[in-house]
C-alpha cells in the first residue's frame, strides 16, 4: 500500500474518520438488521441494544448486577494478588522455600480456574466467596511469577550495599530495596491480573452466582440477544475504566524512574 | 479503508445474508439435542437400540446440561431436533425460530425438595408463612436451586411461588444451574431446596442428606407439560418421512419406558453414567411419581397455553405463543392411525 492518507492529515481531521468509521459501522449493523437480513436473535440491532442497555440502567438491573460483579473481583484479586505477591516475594528471598515450593506450583498452575468449579461449590457454596476464588487462582499464579522474577531480576548488589551500610534486618532490605526495585515487575503483574480476573468473573458466575456474568447466560438462553449484548458493553466500558485507572496509578507510583 | 477491503466486506456481508436465506437442501446428518436426565429417555433407548439407522441419514447426538444451552444451539443451526422441556420450545418460537413440537414425552415431571426444617414448616402452613418463618430462622431466606430461566423447572419454580404469593427476589434466592451444578450443590447441602427431575429427585432421596419432597409437579399446575420432541421446520417441510418414523420411535420408547422398565433402566443407566446413575436408582427413578409418559401432544395444549400465559407474566416474552405456530399433531396422528397398538400413550 502507498502511504497511508490518514496519516497525513490533522488531528482534528483525525478524529473526525473515526467517528464516521464507528458510525459508519454501527450504521451498516443496523441496515442488516433492518434489512431482515439476520433475525434478532442472531443480530440485535444496535438501536435495541441502547436501548436495552438504557433500560437495563434504569431499572437498576446494571447497577444491582454490576455491584455483585464487582465484589466478586474486588474479593478475588485482593486474595489472588495478596498472597500472589507475599508467596513470590518469599520464594525468591528464600532458596529452601522455593525448592519447597516449586514444583507444588508447577503441578498446580497447568489446572485452569474454571476446573475448580466443582470445589468452589463444595467450599464455598454457591456464593460471593466460591465466584472470588476463581477469580483468585488467575491472579494468584500472575502475581506469583511476576513478582518472583521481579525480585529476582533486581541489581543484587544494592543490597549487598545496604547490607555494608548496616541494614542488617531482612525486613528491612525488603521493604527498602527488594521491593521498590521489583515493583515495576510486580506491577505488570497486577495490572496482567486485572485483566484476567476481569475475563474470568464473568466465567465464574456462570455455575449460578448472581452477576453480570449470569445475567448474560441466562438472557443468551432466552434469545434476548439484544440483553447480551447490552452487558458485553458493560464488562468492556468497566474494564476500560479500570485499565486506565491502573495506569494512572502506576505511572504516579513508578514517578521515581 | 482500501477499496479491495471495502470489497471484500461487502462480499462477506452479502454472504452472511444468503446463508440466512433458504434453499432447498439435501439433509446430510441429523443432530439432536439432549440432557442427561429422565425426559430425555426417549433419545437413550432410540440411540442404544439402534433405530437411527431407520432413518437413512447419519446421526449425530450432542448432550447438554439444561434446556437454554439447546435453545442457543438451536437459534445458530446447530441442532436440529430436541428433547427439552415446553418452556424452551416455548422461548423458541417467540423469539422466531421456526421448529414444532410433534410430540410430548414426560407431564408433571417435576417435584421440589427441600431441606426438612423448611419441609415440615411447609407441611404445616403451606404458604409464604413457611418461607418467612424459614428465612427469620436462619437469618437468610430459602435458597433454591434450578436450572437457568427459560427452562421447564424455572418457570414452574415461579409459577408456584406466584401461586404461594412468595416473592420470588426477596423472600427466596433463586440459584440458577445446569443438571450437574443442582445435583452437586444439593447433595453438598449448599442450597436448601431445588425444583428438579428425575433421576435427580430419586439420586437426592437415596442419599443420607436430610432432605425430602415436598410438592410434586402436579399438585402446582395439574397436567403441567414436562418435555417434548421439538423438530426444525426445514426437516418436517423437506422430509416429512424422518419426522414420522422420529415420531414412531419415540412412541416405541414411551411403550418400553412404560412397559419394560427394567431394561429402560440398564440404558438410562448406560447414557448418563452408571458413576453417576446405578442401574438401582435408575430403576427406582422410573417408579417416581413424578414420571408421567405422555407421548400425546394434543394432551399438552391447555397446559402449555397456561404455561405460556404466565411466561408472558414474567415478561419473558411480549406476547403467548399461538399453538399453530408450536404444534404440529400430524405426525402423532398418522403414526397412532397405523400403529393402534400405540394408543393411550
Amino acid at each position: 500500500m502507498k502511504g497511508n492518507p490518514v496519516l497525513g492529515i490533522s488531528r482534528l481531521g483525525r478524529t473526525v474518520v473515526q467517528c464516521t468509521s464507528v458510525a459508519g459501522f454501527l450504521g451498516l449493523w443496523e441496515g442488516l438488521v433492518w434489512l431482515g437480513l439476520f433475525p434478532p436473535y442472531l443480530l440485535p440491532a444496535p438501536t435495541a441494544v441502547a436501548t436495552t442497555f438504557v433500560d437495563q440502567i434504569g431499572n437498576g438491573n446494571i447497577p444491582r448486577l454490576l455491584g455483585y460483579s464487582l465484589r466478586h473481583y474486588a474479593l478475588g484479586l485482593i486474595w489472588g494478588v495478596s498472597l500472589g505477591v507475599l508467596l513470590g516475594l518469599c520464594m525468591a528471598w528464600s532458596r529452601q522455600l522455593e525448592l519447597v515450593l516449586d514444583p507444588i506450583i508447577a503441578l498446580l498452575r497447568p489446572i485452569p480456574p474454571l476446573a475448580w468449579i466443582p470445589f468452589a461449590i463444595i467450599w464455598f457454596g454457591i456464593t460471593t466467596q466460591a465466584a472470588a476464588f476463581l477469580i483468585s487462582l488467575g491472579a494468584f499464579y500472575i502475581t506469583l511469577y511476576s513478582t518472583y522474577g521481579g525480585v529476582k531480576g533486581i541489581d543484587w548488589r544494592l543490597v549487598d550495599v545496604a547490607r555494608t551500610l548496616g541494614d542488617q534486618s531482612n525486613w528491612g532490605i525488603i521493604r527498602r530495596i527488594v521491593i521498590p526495585a521489583a515493583l515495576p515487575a510486580i506491577l505488570t503483574g497486577i495490572r496482567t491480573s486485572l485483566g484476567q480476573g476481569w475475563m474470568t468473573v464473568v466465567a465464574a458466575e456462570m455455575f449460578g452466582i448472581q452477576g453480570i456474568g449470569l445475567k448474560m447466560l441466562e438472557a443468551a438462553g432466552l434469545l434476548s440477544m439484544d440483553v447480551v449484548m447490552a452487558y458485553m458493553a458493560v464488562i468492556g466500558l468497566v474494564y476500560f475504566g479500570i485499565d486506565h485507572t491502573f495506569r494512572t496509578v502506576e505511572d504516579r507510583l513508578l514517578r521515581w524512574r | 479503508m482500501s477499496t479491495r477491503l471495502t470489497k471484500v466486506f461487502l462480499v462477506l456481508f452479502v454472504v452472511m445474508g444468503l446463508l440466512q436465506v433458504p434453499v432447498s437442501w439435501a439433509l446430510d446428518k441429523i443432530r439432536i439435542g439432549y440432557m442427561p436426565i429422565l425426559p430425555s429417555a426417549h433419545e437413550f433407548i432410540a440411540a442404544e437400540k439402534g433405530w437411527y439407522r431407520e432413518l437413512g441419514v447419519p446421526v449425530e447426538e450432542i448432550r447438554f446440561s439444561s434446556g437454554p444451552p439447546i435453545v442457543q444451539a438451536f437459534a445458530a443451526g446447530q441442532v436440529d431436533v430436541a428433547y427439552f422441556g415446553i418452556g424452551p420450545a416455548l422461548v423458541s418460537v417467540a423469539k422466531g425460530i421456526k421448529a414444532k413440537v410433534v410430540a410430548s414425552g414426560v407431564t408433571e415431571q417435576l417435584a421440589v425438595i427441600a431441606v426438612n426444617s423448611f419441609a415440615d414448616q411447609y407441611q404445616k402452613e403451606p404458604n409464604r408463612k413457611a418461607f418467612l418463618q424459614f428465612a427469620k430462622a436462619k437469618g437468610r431466606p430459602l435458597k433454591i436451586a434450578t436450572f437457568p430461566p427459560g427452562s421447564t423447572p424455572n418457570v414452574m419454580l415461579r409459577y408456584w411461588l406466584d401461586k404461594l404469593h412468595v416473592d420470588p427476589v426477596k423472600d427466596v434466592e433463586i440459584l440458577s444451574m445446569g443438571a450437574s451444578g443442582v445435583r452437586l450443590a444439593v447433595l453438598s447441602q449448599k442450597v436448601d431446596a431445588t425444583m428438579i427431575l428425575e433421576p435427580i429427585i430419586t439420586i437426592i432421596r437415596h442419599s443420607p442428606i436430610p432432605y425430602r419432597i415436598v410438592v410434586y409437579g402436579k399438585q402446582i399446575l395439574p397436567g403441567q407439560p414436562g418435555s417434548i420432541l421439538f423438530v426444525r421446520q426445514s426437516i418436517i417441510d423437506e422430509r416429512p418421512d424422518i419426522v414420522e418414523k422420529l415420531v414412531h420411535m419415540h412412541l416405541k420408547a414411551t411403550k418400553i419406558l412404560v412397559e419394560k422398565r427394567d431394561e429402560a433402566a440398564g440404558i438410562i443407566s448406560r447414557k448418563i453414567g452408571p458413576e453417576a446413575l446405578p442401574v438401582k436408582v435408575a430403576r427406582e427413578s422410573l417408579d417416581s411419581k413424578a414420571l408421567h409418559w405422555v407421548a400425546n401432544p394434543h394432551a399438552i395444549v391447555d397446559g402449555t397455553m397456561t404455561y405460556n400465559r404466565f411466561q408472558v407474566k414474567l415478561g419473558t416474552f411480549k406476547k403467548g405463543v399461538d399453538p399453530k405456530d408450536l404444534f404440529d399433531f400430524r405426525f402423532y396422528d398418522r403414526v397412532i392411525k397405523a400403529h393402534p397398538e400405540y394408543k393411550g400413550y
